[in-house]
């Protein structure tokens, strides 16, 4: 843990991310933003596509090349993942926290009601609340999307042109869903997480400090504190 | 550890990406105006595949989808749709000779030539495309096909009346009122590139021996020699005073644009 200053700093960390699934994240933002920034770039402006005049047509080349191959790092980690989850004993526990309860439907009620001031208290969250699950099952559901139309696209020979069509328009709608999802979503509540000025950096050394625990993940906290200062996992 | 500085930079860096971002999409999505300048671009190379295409094209898949799937299926000419159904109208003796060829060849029969190192082949092709015709019924030329030109590429036979893509076409019909005389000029040229500076003259066709083979056209022996006899070339004779089009001499187009106009 050389990434935070435990000499200025006399508090308790917890690990919220092991370096398996920090490795995972990083991978996941890389292939995200290759393939929104090469995928957006159809949709690009003529006088910045002009300006690059005859080069034009290399960079468009390159543009196909990167997303494909950002594409199928995407299904790669998506699979490891699978495996992650399924078959190591931290991302067991990870599953195991992730799945939706019943209590999160009650959470997300509270939660407004909170927010619109109709209940005097926050729910008391575990490890995931109701967004992180929500946030992190849309890949469950996007990744297949976006995977199985970009392999029709990409594989196009083969289809005719209405599958091509209908791949296009769900290709192109998960894409932008996602984007904005991960943009205005995961980026506004999480990277730039109120209260953690001047962004979270728990994706890059994977702590998470006490009080942040406590007043975020008080259920969580209840349950691993008595561990005392929770290890990193050595995968 | 991770410097304060450094964070902070990795915010506004990101802060500030991500704000471009999101306008940019929230532009793209309710007000860009869907009409785009035109940009010609020539993708391939290759012989006959060297289609014009507008940046929207370029932007789309890097093969040519489009083309290799529908090359079977058009079966009105794509000129028609730029050159109306009566493409034929300076010259006036015989414009309707021409016209009324255009409903039994593609017009590539008259316009793209066949070379001496690259001679095409001419078939009867059914009007709705399911396939060659192998025997001539009903009035002359009406037997519900076109004459189709192709041409031998790796031993396999390509239909080469496809030579400009319906997208291009689309494109430079949306844009039309939209471009510059410059712009206009240099996409004519390009879109006209594989159609032949001179196109076959009625007398090429209707003599012995002429461009095209009307025995391997499915004609009887007694109408080769009608339709390569005097008679017809009579016909022909009378109207010799033929328009002649400029558009392919790139420096008659540009004397064009300096002088006056053309006389009629
Ligand atoms: C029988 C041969 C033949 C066919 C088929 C033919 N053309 Fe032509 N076309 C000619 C000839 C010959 C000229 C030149 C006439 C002249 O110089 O007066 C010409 C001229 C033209 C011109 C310019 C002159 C004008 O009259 O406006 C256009 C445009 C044109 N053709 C388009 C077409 C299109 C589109 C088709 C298909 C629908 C087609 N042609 C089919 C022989 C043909
Ligand atoms: C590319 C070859 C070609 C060119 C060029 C061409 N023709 Fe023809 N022409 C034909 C063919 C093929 C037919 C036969 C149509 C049929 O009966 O199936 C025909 C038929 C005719 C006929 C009808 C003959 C009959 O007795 O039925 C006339 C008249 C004629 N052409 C005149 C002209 C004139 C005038 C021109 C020039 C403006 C011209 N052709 C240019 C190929 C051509
Ligand atoms: C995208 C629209 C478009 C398509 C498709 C198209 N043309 Fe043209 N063509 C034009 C325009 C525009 C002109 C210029 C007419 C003028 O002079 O104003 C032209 C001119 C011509 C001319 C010369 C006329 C002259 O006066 O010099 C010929 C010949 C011609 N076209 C043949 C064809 C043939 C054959 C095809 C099909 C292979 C075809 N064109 C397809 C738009 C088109």
């Amino acid at each position: 843990m050389d990434c935070y200053d435990k000499r200025n700093i006399a508090m308790r960390y917890y690990v919220r991310m092991n370096r398996s699934e920090r490795i995972q994240h990083l991978m996941l933002i890389l292939s995200i933003t290759t393939l929104v920034l090469t995928g957006f770039m159809l949709e690009g402006e003529t006088w910045v596509i002009n300006s690059f005049g005859s080069a034009s047509k290399l960079i468009f080349f390159w543009r196909g090349i990167l997303h494909r191959i950002a594409g199928v790092g995407f299904i790669l980690i998506g699979v490891y993942h699978l495996y992650y989850v399924s078959f190591t004993k931290d991302g067991n526990s990870w599953i195991r926290d992730m799945l939706p309860k019943l209590k999160d439907f009650k959470d997300a009620m509270q939660n407004v009601a909170y927010l619109v001031g109709l209940s005097k208290e926050r729910p008391k969250f575990d490890r995931f609340n109701y967004q992180d699950k929500l946030e992190y099952f849309s890949i469950y559901f996007g990744l297949p999307i976006v995977a199985i139309s970009g392999v029709m696209l990409w594989s196009e020979y083969n289809w005719n042109q209405f599958y091509l069509d209908v791949a296009m328009a769900f290709h192109r709608g998960e894409a932008t869903l996602a984007a904005l999802a991960i943009l205005v979503w995961h980026l506004l509540t999480v990277f730039f997480k109120p209260g953690n000025y001047p962004l979270n950096t728990t994706f890059i050394h994977g702590m998470m400090s006490e009080d942040d625990l406590k007043h975020h993940h008080p259920l969580w906290y209840e349950r691993i504190k008595d561990n005392g200062e929770e290890k990193e996992s050595k995968s | 550890m991770i410097k304060k500085w450094l964070l902070h930079l990795l915010m506004l860096f990101v802060l500030s990406i991500h704000l471009t971002f999101l306008g940019w999409v929230v532009w793209i999505t309710y007000f860009r105006p869907i009409v785009r300048t035109a940009q010609v671009v020539n993708k391939q190379e290759d012989d006959f595949e060297d289609i014009v295409y507008y940046k929207d094209d370029m932007r789309g898949h890097f093969h040519n989808t489009d083309e290799s799937i529908n090359i079977e299926s058009q079966n009105k000419s794509i000129c028609l749709k730029c050159h109306g159904t009566y493409p034929h109208s300076k010259a006036k003796d015989v414009r309707a000779f021409l016209n009324a060829h255009a409903f039994f060849m593609a017009c590539e029969v008259c316009h793209v030539r066949s070379k001496d190192g690259q001679r095409f082949t001419y078939k009867w092709i059914k009007a709705d495309n399911t396939g060659e015709l192998k025997l001539l019924n009903g009035k002359p030329g009406r037997y519900g096909a076109l004459i189709v030109p192709f041409m031998k590429d790796n031993n396999k036979l390509k239909r080469i009346d496809r030579i400009i893509s319906d997208k291009v076409t689309e494109n430079y019909l949306k844009l039309r009122d939209t471009l510059t005389a410059d712009q206009a000029a240099e996409i004519k040229f390009k879109i006209h590139k594989k159609v032949s500076a001179k196109p076959v003259f009625c007398d090429e066709c209707h003599r012995k021996d002429g461009y095209l083979n009307f025995n391997k056209l499915l004609y009887r022996p007694d109408r080769v020699n009608v339709l390569t006899s005097t008679e017809v070339a009579g016909v022909i004779k009378k109207y010799k005073k033929f328009y002649f089009p400029t558009m392919f001499d790139p420096d008659a187009v540009m004397m064009d644009r300096w002088s006056k106009p053309r006389l009629p």
